[in-house]
């Protein structure tokens, strides 16, 4: 059985990613398991220096879900450079580094410092719920999707994932900003906007009072944002969103994407992503495919 | 660390809301004070639960755990032979001493305490315990502490034992001669503000077992941050055992 497909010209062993933020560098992971078998790792997000991230609480649960306000703290991309990506480089599956800025220059920087480098492909955050103008300022209206997208694929030479955020109000009006501007590829959903409070004591439960949702909860809401893209641009789509098992991942491939980011099922168990790469053949035979390829978009709808 | 397959073994009341839960399975060494994620039978719960390790050997392992929310209410229903993932071990846990030390928890703090105790009495330490519950009805595991070293059973309300807190049992007895080398906390945030402050004023040497809401358990996911010199690091990874000099608990 064949579970290779090809993403901007980069060769994945299979379509299953981590998806930023859940899954550090890899390190983490690497001792549960050999890394290496999966299609690739799309690692932290990044910042030109680095950040502390938000104070108190940063993690909440709801029903088949997770909020999280985390705020894009990381090592900064001259840390990641020399002290992460030679260990990502080794474990054997494509490495894609994510990046955040705070305004159109540090996306053009972050893009321009990372071409430099032998990561496969780089994801730009426009979408971070959790920092004040922490990408989200960009990923809200089609225009300036447009232009972050345009300003960061000049000085960009490896190929350019767009992430979008799914707290717009037409998710096909910024995919199409993003193809405009030259994206590579567009990747979704990430998290969405919402809040848990404590009832006794009358408090948000998370210190940013808001968080990004994600988790099981939000797969119907990225099983829809990923169908209604794929029909509406040309470039390769990575569905995000609650994928927990090998039959999710078949789901957003078959609704038209590439390749796929597991998140928040990291989080709640270690080997998830391993057990989703290996779980993949045992759900292609029963859809009766012998090659991941012929079923991506053939939803009948 | 690894991901475990266990079967429950025992999972008894203390009293409403605290239960302890013994597993069995093909349990990794830990170092005291560090802590399991374990899995919650309510499938839309879907984080793990943090807890202390109370004691382990190679095929089983203790955890006491205080009902929350949903998700350890459902553990509660667990019964011997079900299926469970435990997660261990996990994070750095205290370190060894073989002098004197001086062991205070408060609550469910005392969980991580007991095999810390052990260990430094296994290592020839001179061991003191100092042991805080809100009344008598909430007191835990003191049979077992007292095989390890001199145990004084504080309450809030004096139904037993020290009446007040367990840092000022452990300062009176300090006003009374006891000098630790080496001071090891787990408890609420004002147990070990107070400790913390006992320990700096006296320069002895302090850790503190830090508690917060957690996402992975493995140091990944970056929700279960304290601020360390400043700097946010990882209450599972970097932690939950913190310098108190370093800490603002």
């Amino acid at each position: 059985m064949n579970t290779k497909v090809e993403l901007c010209g980069v060769s994945l062993k299979n379509p299953v990613l981590t998806a930023s933020g859940t899954f550090g560098f890899g390190r983490e992971y690497n001792e549960f398991y050999d890394v290496g078998k999966l299609g690739g790792i799309v690692g932290k997000g990044l910042t030109l220096e680095p950040r502390e991230g938000n104070d108190g609480v940063r993690i909440a649960e709801t029903s088949s879900g997770i909020l999280n306000c985390v705020g894009l703290q990381n090592p900064g991309v001259e840390a990641f450079i020399k002290d992460e990506l030679p260990f990502m480089r080794k474990l054997g599956c494509a490495v894609i580094a994510n990046a955040a800025g705070s305004v159109i220059s540090d996306y053009e920087r972050m893009a321009e410092r990372l071409s430099e480098t032998d990561v496969d492909m780089i994801e730009l955050n426009i979408s971070c719920p959790n920092v004040k103008s922490g990408g989200m300022a960009f990923g809200v209206l089609p225009k300036s999707v447009e232009e972050v997208t345009a300003a960061a694929k000049k000085h960009c030479k490896k190929p350019l994932i767009i992430k979008l955020s799914p707290n717009v109000a037409d998710i096909t009006d910024n995919a199409r900003a993003a193809e405009q501007g030259g994206a590579d590829a567009i990747s979704l959903i990430n998290t969405i906007t919402g809040m848990a409070v404590d009832l006794y004591s009358r408090r948000p439960i998370l210190g940013n009072v808001t968080g990004g949702m994600s988790g099981p909860c939000v797969k119907p809401v990225a099983l829809r944002m990923v169908r209604q893209v794929c029909k509406t641009v040309s470039v390769p789509v990575i569905g995000i969103g609650g994928i927990m098992t090998a039959k999710d991942a078949l789901e957003f491939i078959l609704c038209g994407a590439v390749a796929v980011q597991v998140g928040t099922a990291n989080i709640c168990d270690p080997m998830a992503a391993l057990k989703i790469v290996e779980g993949l053949e045992a759900e292609m035979k029963k859809c009766g495919i012998e090659d991941i390829n012929e079923l991506r978009g053939a939803l009948q709808d | 660390m690894k991901d475990i397959a266990v079967r429950v073994t025992a999972n008894e009341k203390l009293y409403d809301g605290a239960y302890i839960m013994t597993v069995e399975g093909d349990m990794p060494p830990f170092r005291p004070g560090q802590f399991a994620m374990v899995e919650t039978p309510l499938g839309e719960r879907i984080l793990r639960r943090p807890f202390g390790i109370v004691d382990a050997d190679d095929r089983s392992c203790a955890f006491i755990y205080q009902v929350k929310g949903e998700g350890t209410e459902a553990l509660t229903h667990l019964r011997y032979g079900d299926a469970l993932k435990v997660m261990m071990p996990l994070g750095n846990g205290f370190p060894l001493s073989s002098g004197k030390v001086a062991v205070v928890g408060g609550g469910f703090g005392v969980a991580p305490l007991l095999s810390v105790a052990k260990s430094c009495k296994a290592a020839g330490a001179e061991v003191r315990i100092y042991n805080g519950f809100a009344s008598v009805e909430r007191e835990m595991l003191s049979g077992l502490f007292a095989e390890y070293g001199t145990l004084t059973v504080c309450t809030d309300d004096g139904s037993a034992g020290y009446h007040g807190f367990p840092f000022a049992a452990l300062e009176s007895d300090m006003n009374d001669g006891f000098a630790p080398d080496v001071i090891m906390c787990c408890g609420p945030a004002p147990l070990m503000r107070a400790v913390k402050k006992l320990g700096e004023s006296r320069g002895i040497t302090t850790y503190l077992s830090l508690e917060q809401r957690m996402g992975c358990g493995v140091g990944a996911c970056l929700t279960c941050t304290c601020k360390v010199d400043g700097h946010n690091k990882r209450v599972c990874k970097d932690g939950p055992v913190f310098l108190s000099t370093e800490v603002q608990p």
